[in-house]
């Protein structure tokens, strides 16, 4: 119609002042829309993530330090537990052990139990589930990252950079990728709990030790290793056999056991005796990811009241440019009075203006909300 | 087509008397007199744009008693005014500007908007600010037209033209014999073209 | 899919029998034995192949984890199983809660298939009927646990199975008390358990039973695990010998070789 035909020919007539006028509109509008949309996804993202994941059990101490590792890969807690409760936990229903003490490339090696694939629903996008040690599955954001394919191998990272005695940065090979998830699984390499605790060096490799081929260690024979044991860094299938534990996979480290436990009875006994046994505690993930959450929508809502103020003052210098544009298409305005057209005819014009303004920088901001949460999304 | 009796307009300050008009449709009148004498004021009264005492009937219109929007209807159909200052919309082309009348009257043409530019001589896509003058005031005569109108009212259509284009101006006026014209002028070799003045 | 109309609802799908996979025969035998057709059985182990040196490769234990339930003799025999990525939750292992013996290490090759040795756990617990009726339990419990609709089955197969190893056990008792004071060479460390449990004096060998025998034998008797050549049973000079089989060759029924080791005992030295 006439209005906006005559509103848009204006807004084309000047298309400096058009876009500046646009984008300030759409930074006041996107400031506000992208906060929400973040803090939405996140409470979102982390809620699901939680609902999925039964009980957390851990050493005692930090519970946020706790659900973070089990559940998101990210840090480890104070302390680890034995792999012995993962047997003790087993009556109360289905048990996942985690053990997030190593990365590669930069990306969390998570040690789990192979069951992961059908606890978390994952799927394989190519290759196959890995077999032995030191073969892991690639997250689909960590394959994309270095653009691994099954067959691709990446190393273990130290983590502690001066303590190279310590270290067993071991080759690990790439047997499948996942495909996307939408969880954190995207973001990480899964491999067996085995494949973990050989990066501790607690299961590893070397060559007999002895100068003669033909003797092992044998019962009451003591060899004294010296640092000049050579440790495999790689699993071939020549080296695969002669990795070892000394002493059980019962003390070995795990940072967390998450319990899916089988029916509410089952929920209750364990909370019930993980709160009088001094080695671990259980917690549910959704009540600490509730906590982290109310701190993440408070700030949200501080923005929101600084993103009001700015939505205001945007309106105020929006009203005084709306007022001097009026003054200074006094004579348009008023030869289309002269001209026989009603007030309310103008008056459509002006507000056809303002609203393909309002229009274009609700898309603007938009396609910068959309844009910002990828953005964050790759941070994250 | 035209008849009044005892019409003014009260300004503050004075009162612009007009004689009582009698005029039929196809004539062509020119209204002369002193500046500050009305001239202006009559032809908005005409319009309808301005409401005076006194009986005014225009075209079969007693805009004397008729509602702000039958005025309003009058003035986008029936009459085409050419002001003074030949304002044009800055923003349209010249084919838009002088459509513009007819899309406020909710039609469109602009075949016809296209064909009277360039009948007055000037590019229809050409924006006011790149026309000189002489070309802006052919664009709003123009525009004066493309309703067809039943009236056509001209405030010194020709001022600050060269005599060519003065002439070719009142050519065109002429051209639409069957428009009622009332034109406001104080160039005498215009005047001299009426047969029948009004003054004021 | 096309639905057809005017036809008869179809039959309601057979429930789908769990898929046990034994990584080695003893236990094998024990799941067929107590499952019967309850379950899809079979065994990881190839025809042909040894426990004790064969490996599967990484894919091959990859696909394992579609199995319901992987049943172990554990103790060592499947050694690959120490490297593997298994689902913890769904593998037996049958020696678990077993009063295991550890030996010596001994280093030794069998023919072509390369060293390997013995250092750590001994792991045939099959030899020792009442240490392998602890296994039989283990699998039964955990088939039970797995597919309690077969309750009834497994119930019946379990009680059958341990009968016969009760059985065996009582036979193998009268028959070996004679051999309790008499030294025996043995042509592998495969009796560990049978000595411990019924008090016999074994020295172990390690002689391919294929090829002739180099060491001297001093005891009265000799045993070995699998039938020798003609041309290895020859060349033992001094020994009586007999075949008391290890149980872990393909296609042995566990019963019906005991059965046969008790006969070739006979009534004593």
């Amino acid at each position: 119609m006439i209005a906006f035909e005559l509103a848009l020919a204006h807004l084309r007539a000047g298309p400096v002042r058009s876009a500046v006028l646009v984008l300030g509109l759409a930074l006041a509008l996107w400031l506000p829309a992208l906060t929400w949309s973040a803090a939405a996804e996140l409470e979102a993202g982390l809620y699901e993530r939680a609902e999925q994941s039964g009980l957390v059990v851990g050493v005692r101490g930090d519970e946020l330090d706790l659900v973070m590792s089990a559940l998101y890969f990210r840090g480890r807690p104070h302390d680890q537990v034995a792999y012995g409760l993962v047997d003790e936990l087993r009556h109360y229903g289905a048990v996942l052990p985690v053990h997030v003490g190593h990365s590669a490339n930069g990306y969390p090696v998570v040690g789990t139990d192979i069951e992961v694939m059908e606890r978390r629903g994952l799927v394989l996008a190519a290759g196959r589930r890995p077999g032995v040690l030191g073969e892991v599955l690639a997250g689909a954001d960590t394959a994309e990252a270095f653009q691994l394919a099954p067959g691709d191998t990446v190393r273990g990272d130290l983590q502690d950079l001066y303590d190279v005695a310590g270290a067993y940065p071991l080759q690990l090979t790439v047997v499948g990728v996942l495909a996307p998830s939408g969880g954190p699984e995207d973001g990480a390499f899964l491999a067996d709990l085995r494949t973990a605790w050989a990066l501790d060096g607690a299961l590893h490799g070397h060559d007999p030790l002895s100068d003669d081929d033909d003797q092992s260690p044998g019962e009451g024979e003591v060899i004294e290793a010296s640092a000049a044991v050579f440790l495999f860094q790689e699993v071939s299938e020549r080296s695969l056999d002669s990795f070892h534990l000394h002493g059980r996979e019962d003390v070995l480290p795990l940072d967390a056991v998450i319990v899916w436990p089988n029916d509410q009875k089952a929920h209750d006994q364990l909370l019930g005796e993980a709160a009088l046994d001094p080695r671990y505690q259980a917690v549910r993930p959704v009540e600490v990811v509730r906590t982290v959450l109310a701190i993440v929508l408070s700030v949200r809502d501080l923005l929101g009241s600084i993103y009001t103020l700015v939505g205001l003052s945007t309106l105020a210098f929006g009203a005084l440019v709306l007022h001097l544009t009026l003054r200074l298409r006094q004579a348009e305005l008023g030869l289309l009075v002269r001209l026989g057209a009603s007030r309310a005819t103008v008056l459509r014009v002006v507000a056809a203006e303002q609203f393909l303004l309002l229009l274009g920088a609700t898309g603007v901001a938009a396609a910068g909300t959309w844009a910002g949460l990828a953005l964050l999304e790759t941070l994250w | 087509m035209i008849r009044s009796e005892g019409l003014r307009y009260r300004w503050p300050g004075c009162t612009v008397t007009v004689p009582d008009l009698a005029i039929d449709a196809g004539e062509s009148w020119a209204v002369h007199g002193a500046s500050g004498a009305g001239k202006s004021t009559l032809l908005r009264l005409l319009s309808g744009e301005l409401v005076g005492q006194g009986e005014l009937e225009v075209h079969g219109l007693a805009l004397h008693r008729a509602s702000d929007a039958e005025r309003r209807q009058h003035r986008l159909t029936r009459v085409g005014f050419i002001f003074q200052d030949h304002p044009l919309v800055p923003h349209l082309s010249a084919a838009d500007n002088v459509q513009l009348p007819l899309r406020l009257a909710g039609r469109r043409d602009p075949a016809r908007a296209a064909a009277l530019c360039e009948q007055v001589g000037v590019d229809p896509a050409a924006r006011p600010t790149a026309l000189s003058q002489g070309e802006r005031q052919r664009v709003a005569v123009a525009r004066a037209l493309v309703t067809r109108p039943a009236l056509v009212l001209a405030d010194e259509p020709t001022s600050g033209l060269d005599p060519e284009r003065t002439q070719a101006t009142l050519q065109l006026l002429e051209e639409h014999v069957d428009a009622t014209l009332v034109l406001v002028t104080h160039d005498p070799a215009v005047l001299a073209r009426f047969v029948r003045r009004i003054a004021l | 899919m096309i639905l057809l109309a005017c036809s008869e609802p179809p039959p309601p799908p057979a429930p789908e029998r769990l898929e046990v996979v034994s990584l080695s025969r003893p236990v094998h035998w024990l799941v067929q034995r107590i499952a019967g057709d309850a379950v899809d059985a079979r065994c990881l182990l190839p025809e042909g192949e040894d426990a004790g040196t064969w490996r599967p490769d990484a894919a091959t234990i990859a696909s394992l984890s579609e199995a319901d339930l992987l049943i172990a003799n554990g103790a060592g025999f499947e050694a690959w199983t120490n490297t593997a990525s298994l689902p913890r939750a769904r593998f037996v292992d049958t020696s678990a809660d077993l009063d295991l013996l550890t030996r010596e290490a001994v280093v030794h090759s069998h023919g072509a298939d390369g060293k390997h040795s013995h250092g750590g756990v001994d792991p045939h617990t099959w030899m020792d009927p009442a240490l392998f009726a602890q296994q039989a339990d283990a699998v039964h419990a955990a088939l039970l646990a797995a597919s309690p609709d077969q309750a009834e089955a497994l119930e019946l197969g379990h009680g059958t199975t341990r009968l016969e190893l009760d059985a065996i056990d009582s036979l193998l008792a009268t028959s070996l008390q004679p051999w309790a004071t008499v030294p025996i060479a043995t042509s592998h460390p495969t009796y560990s358990y049978l000595a411990r449990r019924f008090g016999l004096h074994l020295r172990e060998l390690d002689l391919d039973p294929a090829q002739p025998v180099t060491t001297e034998v001093y005891e009265p008797w000799l045993w070995w695990e699998v039938a020798p050549s003609d041309t290895a049973r020859a060349s033992v000079e001094g020994p009586k010998q007999l075949v008391f089989d290890s149980l872990e060759g393909e296609g042995v029924d566990w019963l019906a070789g005991m059965r046969a080791n008790i006969d070739a005992l006979g009534e004593g030295p």
